[in-house]
């Protein structure tokens, strides 16, 4: 009885969590999925432990400040450190197409959702993946 | 998995979670594991906290870590949150409350979701128990559910069992009515700055003057005012801290600990038979279709339930 694990996540000071909260609580309701919120002004560092003490299959990392090309290496580098190298990173907020692609490219993350894809889109890519 | 079983038992992060994780999921041969570590368990304070939703606590829990790192003991929590009955879903953040210890080494924090097992305790809380407490945990604190009636399943998981009202949400009736007046060990009345405080003090004093104590220890009422004052605040659960460390005291001096750890092994043995016994004879039910057809018999009305489940038993049950 394997479900897919999220830990759903924010850092610094971005406090736009709407859309995060949102999806956390569709993603509840949809079935087949644990998903946990570690709420705002979390570190990257406190993130990746919490994803490893879950052992989680999925992170997702919500920015809204414009810093995701710094933050998201930094964030794969900390799940890494954790001892999180099996943990997939994907990404939801105000990211541009080619700041998505570039991330995506470099192995970064395994998908990026702009603020204006629909919520159910990144719901069925959230079950569609595999479980550890 | 007795690999698995032997890190963990050696403090590995990594171990312990991926153990834990693989009990939430029932993995097969996770037994393997526990089946390695279980003649080292039993040697952890294992503290229960219940009590209605929002009456604090996560928030409890959070200060209580606090109180008992002050003494450099080690500290494992649970935090059981809901699953969806619907959509088997289920979304925890007990952690946004219990931020302060995330980096400290002494302490683990892992939130579980009911999944489904009834009494507000996860299935998988009982064997989690063992895995902290094999990892080296002094202390370890189950927080349950909080939805009200059914929380009374962490007598048979917990040393001490601590009880949390707040005044104002005619709880107390409630919690009458869920037992879990019989399990309490410490009744904590949380945020008791606000209205009704002394009043809910006094009924809950006077039922306690209407009940006995046949083990000899009387619940105390510890009064714990908002943590908006830190100070007041970290000062009185320092106060519960004691409480709950001259409750085990207690225990320890009346041979009353081995009471307490029967009852989990009742529950232990229970589980395992009905996963071993019930759980896979269902499967078969299920599998081959029978089930449905047994549902469809009950509704035409053709038969009973005692009947099926005669012949059922009949079919799988050598005597």
């Amino acid at each position: 009885m394997s479900q897919v694990k999220v830990l759903l996540a924010m850092t610094g000071l971005d406090p736009n969590n709407k859309r995060i909260r949102l999806l956390a609580r569709s993603l509840k309701e949809t079935g087949g999925v644990e998903v946990y919120y570690s709420g705002m002004y979390k570190s990257l560092e406190e993130n990746a432990l919490e994803a490893v003490r879950l052992q989680a299959d999925l992170v997702g990392l919500s920015i809204y400040t414009g810093l995701h090309l710094t933050v998201f290496p930094e964030m794969r580098q900390a799940l890494d450190a954790a001892g999180g190298k099996h943990i997939e990173l994907f990404g939801e907020g105000l990211i541009p197409a080619q700041d998505a692609r570039a991330l995506m490219d470099q192995g970064t993350v395994s998908a990026i959702f702009a603020s204006t894809v629909p919520i159910n889109t990144i719901v069925e890519w959230i079950k569609s993946r595999p479980t550890s | 998995m007795e690999e698995l079983g032997k890190r963990a038992m050696t403090g590995d992060i990594r171990a312990v979670s991926r153990l834990i994780r693989n009990i939430e999921d029932q993995v097969p041969n996770t037994h393997e594991a526990i089946k390695h570590i279980f003649p080292f368990t039993g040697r952890a304070h294992v503290v229960g906290i219940t009590g209605a939703p929002g009456a604090g606590k996560s928030t409890l829990t959070d200060q209580l870590i606090c109180s008992i790192r002050k003494q450099n003991k080690t500290v494992g929590v649970m935090a059981v949150d809901p699953s969806s009955p619907f959509t088997g879903g289920a979304l925890l953040g007990d952690r946004i409350r219990m931020v302060r210890h995330s980096e400290d080494p002494g302490v683990f924090v892992r939130s579980l979701a009911t999944r489904g097992a009834m009494g507000g305790l996860s299935k998988a809380v009982g064997d989690g128990i063992h895995v902290l407490d094999v990892m080296g945990k002094d202390v370890i604190i189950v927080e349950t559910v909080g939805v009200g009636q059914q929380e009374v399943d962490i007598i048979n998981h917990a040393h001490t069992v601590l009880v949390v009202l707040v005044p104002g949400m005619g709880d107390e009736v409630q919690a009458i009515k869920a037992g879990l007046m019989e399990v309490a060990d410490i009744f904590i009345i949380n945020k008791a700055d606000r209205e009704g405080a002394r009043k809910l003090y006094k009924e809950t004093l006077s039922m306690l003057d209407m009940g006995n104590f046949p083990s000899g220890w009387r619940p105390p009422i510890v009064m714990v005012e908002s943590n908006l004052e830190p100070h007041s605040f970290a000062k009185s659960v320092d106060e519960l801290w004691e409480k709950i460390e001259e409750h085990y005291q207690f225990l320890r001096d009346n041979d009353l600990l081995q009471e307490r750890a029967q009852l989990k092994v009742q529950t232990e043995i229970n589980d395992a038979l009905r996963s071993a016994i019930l759980e896979p004879i269902l499967n078969r039910l299920i599998e081959t279709g029978e089930f449905d057809k047994m549902v469809q018999r009950l509704m035409k009305k053709e038969t009973d339930p005692y009947t099926l489940a005669a012949e059922v038993a009949e079919k799988f049950l050598v005597k």
